[in-house]
């Protein structure tokens, strides 16, 4: 393993801090559109639920959902529900 | 007595619509095997890419448009494996990336979600604009809103646990499948 390797301490802190940049780039260029076509709703949307969305409670309830529903896949013979999310193409 | 007996009959039969309405709308969730192509997503599209993070682990090319080609195999509700692969206009390089995403979060209509991902990065392309770690695993959380049935808008942030810089996009995709 590299020296340099970080912390998953390092990676959790960073990762909701660049999302504080994504939203302020998401600000500017909402900034510059026409105003009118709704943009300056969907930021606040988005932003309220970036804010909601990417919290530790989120993420330990997430995998103890996806845990529970392996395990009901292997015992079902390799079949479940399917459910895409809008996130599998970003 | 009759008309007791209609009122009666009226009620039984409201229920027995209530129930069955009820039952209708707690149908088992519809199964498909692991094979089925049901599971599979794709689509084209691209963003607004820029890096930040240790300086001399930085690109050439900090700030960019690219665009490629996404994919998914979605394996249980709030898992799924993805992959991308986009070439950058400026740098002309092509980075690939695969690795599972643990979907954390959706709106009640499942318009808005957001997922946190590990994926392994791989860079190609000329020599003097590919980052100092031409392969490495990323860390990142992802965000996606539905804005038409056909189109996504799309965020990310990914962070190199080898390089130490982050990598961060505001883009679209138009969904083929």
């Amino acid at each position: 393993m590299p020296e340099n390797r970080p912390s998953w301490d390092d990676v959790l802190a960073g990762t909701p801090l660049n999302m504080e940049k994504i939203l302020e780039t998401i600000h500017k260029a909402v900034g510059a559109l026409p105003s009118g076509f709704g943009a300056e709703e969907l930021a606040a949307v988005i932003e309220g639920n970036v804010a909601q969305a990417f919290s530790i409670e989120n993420l330990l309830a997430a995998k103890a959902k996806v845990a529970t529903d392996l395990v009901a896949f292997f015992a079902a013979g390799g079949s479940g529900p399917v459910e895409k999310s809008p996130t599998d193409l970003v | 007595m009759k008309l007791l007996r209609t009122c009666l009959a009226i009620t039984l039969f409201g229920l027995l619509c209530v129930f069955a309405c009820s039952a209708h709308a707690q149908e088992p969730p519809v199964f498909y095997h692991w094979s089925d192509p049901v599971r599979l997503s794709f689509g084209v599209g691209g963003g607004y890419v820029w890096h930040t993070g240790e300086e001399a682990n930085l690109p050439t090319t900090r700030k960019e448009f690219e665009v490629g080609g996404f994919g998914a195999y979605n394996i249980v509700p709030n898992l799924s494996f993805a992959g991308y692969a986009v070439r950058g206009f400026e740098n002309r390089t092509w980075r690939v990336g695969l690795g599972p995403r643990l979907g954390v979060w959706k709106s009640d209509d499942k318009n808005h979600a957001a997922s946190v991902s590990l994926r392994y990065a791989w860079h190609a392309g000329p020599e003097s604009e590919l980052p100092a770690f031409k392969h490495e695993w990323e860390a990142g959380g992802e965000y996606g809103f539905t804005f038409s049935p056909k189109v996504i808008l799309a965020a990310y942030s990914a962070f190199g646990l080898d390089s130490h810089t982050f990598r961060s996009s505001v883009g679209a995709r138009y969904k083929l499948f």
